[in-house]
């Protein structure tokens, strides 16, 4: 087993000699019978590659333990390569603060607030919003979905101890609660009391990133002079607000009475774990869960071989580049991996799907219906089709491409090309591009792209001395298939 | 700890890597290749880096180099000086940069900082 959680159901494990056992990532010791996940970080993933230091939420991973006994333990020597611990509940993380309770310095963009002297009952730390003799608020810059309603609240205890009075106006209440900048709907009826003179504030509003990317509590000069403290910032997606969410870090957040759930953070720039040598190889599956969903691939490690996952392809061994992004959901939070010799069964699959469902992640992602078709596709400059080909001779920068609107979320793809010169790049363009890892070579191609609100075309982008052929195409959105 | 992105250009890669072993951060920072097609001008990666870090580069980019035993580490206190003098870091919202706002994801923060690097007339600190 390779650090990543192998969880081989006991029948497999009879039928095969294994390289690795069945135990999964992340448990404090060895889980019995093909039990998978135990939800708390144990002592197989550590800080430090020698493996000297447990990880706790927000240090970095330098080492997940081979739990087989067989030291094929996943590591890292490089400090800045290495992925990060975290934990969430087990019902997903719902607040977009990725600081929700101080320190003051965890806000980013803040003016005329300090921190409190005293917390807010409850909470580990408080801001302090004095008179309307200035401008004070605490914004905070969350991944808010352009265009879509988000709740922001908070609690509050007004000096005098009576109840708040948030507002949507900035002339007259004690304070707003900004989304993008901008006052959101809120005034006395968006006001519960939860004890003694602490209550809970909220207002909602729409995310409208092109104002702003500043979301937060804010008392203008124009409104009441009453000071307060505030802790347990939250935004979230609706229009009432739901149970509080703890955010220490981006890396560790927690709910009251939930069970949390460890992850390894990927940064999806260069982070990526990697195996010592497997002397004999390995022929066999590995099974990725992660925030985004499951995902099973062939893996073929050549002996003296090793299996890595992360780094700059942003997928793992034998994986197609970006599968990593689409098993993260983009996130890079990776719940487990299971790799084994030999094919999983579909009930080891169904298996291991249902568990980590269980666990807050989703279901195993599957391609939907083919989007492209060489036929459909528009060739530029220096472009030709025939006998269901496409042709390039180089000499000029073009395209072959084909309208789509892929809607957000991970689309695979697949070109088979032959090359004699120049690049090849698959992209989707309209609003942001988002490119692929450039082909530059002869043979099959598959990767993964995540898609932004706004694309509206897929591309293989030549460059001026590509000369070569496409003869196949592939396109296909990815999704959970519970959502199908 | 702070979203920080650190670029280097190609010729000073194997220094910069070298000078990254002997402060203790391991044998590989800079992994990705700028551009990502064609011959890389400059090579660089991301990292989630303490004030210590932070301390560290302020002190270096003053003239002030930790008193290591650079040969050791196959380097010169000059060599050390280039890649201090070339490095270019992206830390929006850390003790470098305390103005900046960080980004959403290190992603984001990346492809910003890539963009940047890349303009003409870089500065070398980047948000």
């Amino acid at each position: 087993m390779l650090g990543f959680g192998v969880s081989i159901p006991t029948l497999a494990m009879q039928r095969r000699k294994f390289p690795f056992s069945p135990m999964s990532l992340f448990t404090e010791d060895p889980a019995p019978d093909g039990a998978l996940w135990r939800g708390t970080l144990g002592a197989g993933v550590f800080t430090t590659h020698d493996g000297a230091t447990v990880a706790t939420p927000g240090s970095a991973v330098g080492r997940v333990e081979d739990q087989s006994g067989n030291s094929r333990n996943l590591a890292q020597s490089s400090t800045s390569l290495r992925p990060t611990a975290g934990r969430r509940p087990v019902t997903g993380i719902r607040n977009g603060f990725s600081v929700s309770e101080g320190p003051i310095t965890g806000y980013p963009v803040r003016d005329g607030v300090s921190q409190a002297s005293v917390s807010l009952p409850g909470f580990a730390n408080s801001t302090t919003f004095g008179d309307n003799s200035a401008i004070r608020f605490l914004y905070s810059t969350p991944n808010l979905l352009d265009g879509e309603n988000y709740t922001i609240s908070a609690f509050v205890e007004m000096d005098d101890g009576l109840a708040p009075v948030p507002s949507a106006s900035t002339v007259s209440g004690d304070f707003s609660l900004n989304i993008s900048g901008i006052t959101t709907n809120t005034g006395v009826s968006y006001v519960s009391h939860v004890s003694g003179s602490l209550y809970r504030v909220w207002g909602w509003g729409v995310a409208q990133n092109n104002n702003s990317t500043f979301s937060g509590p804010i008392k203008y000069t124009g409104q009441n002079g009453r000071g307060f403290r505030m802790s347990g910032v939250q935004i979230e997606l609706g229009t009432t607000p739901s149970v509080y969410q703890k955010a220490v870090s981006t890396f560790d957040v927690t709910e009251t009475g939930i069970e949390s759930v460890s992850q390894v953070i990927f940064d999806l720039v260069d982070d990526v774990l990697t195996s010592p040598v497997i002397a004999g190889g390995l022929s066999g599956q590995v099974f990725v869960a992660g925030e985004g969903g499951c995902y099973v691939t062939d893996l073929a490690i050549a002996a003296a071989g090793t299996f890595s996952i992360g780094g700059t392809g942003h997928n793992w061994t034998a994986a197609a580049p970006g599968i990593l992004r689409a098993v993260t959901g983009n996130t890079g939070r990776l719940l487990d991996a299971v790799i084994r010799e030999g094919d999983f069964t579909e009930g080891e699959i169904s298996r291991l799907e249902r568990f980590y469902r269980a666990k807050g992640g989703k279901g195993l992602l599957v391609p939907e219906a083919q989007l492209l078709t060489l036929a459909t596709m528009t060739g530029g400059t220096g472009w030709a089709y025939g006998a269901s080909i496409w042709t390039k001779s180089s000499g000029t920068a073009s395209l072959l491409s084909q309208a789509v609107v892929p809607g957000a979320g991970a689309y695979l793809f697949s070109v088979v090309a032959t090359r004699s010169a120049g690049n090849l790049t698959p992209r989707f363009t309209g609003g942001s591009t988002v490119s692929a890892t450039t082909i530059s070579a002869t043979g099959t191609h598959t990767g993964v792209l995540i898609a932004t609100t706004g694309n509206t075309m897929f591309e293989l982008s030549a460059d001026s001395a590509f000369a070569g052929t496409v003869t196949a195409v592939s396109l296909q959105h990815l999704i959970p298939r519970e959502e199908i | 700890m702070h979203s920080t992105v650190l670029i280097i250009p190609a010729a000073l890669k194997a220094d910069a890597n070298l000078l990254g072993a002997a402060l203790g951060y391991g044998p590989e920072s800079y992994t990705v290749p700028i551009p990502s097609d064609g011959k890389p001008t400059h090579w660089g990666g991301h990292v989630w880096a303490s004030a210590e870090f932070f301390k560290l580069i302020s002190i270096a980019r003053g003239g002030s180099l930790p008193p290591l035993d650079w040969a050791a580490h196959r380097l010169t206190a000059a060599r050390v000086g280039a890649v201090m003098a070339a490095l270019i870091v992206g830390a929006p919202g850390s003790p470098l940069d305390p103005d900046g706002v960080p980004y959403a994801s290190p992603g984001d923060h990346w492809a910003a900082a890539v963009v940047k690097a890349r303009a003409p007339k870089g500065s070398a600190v980047i948000r």
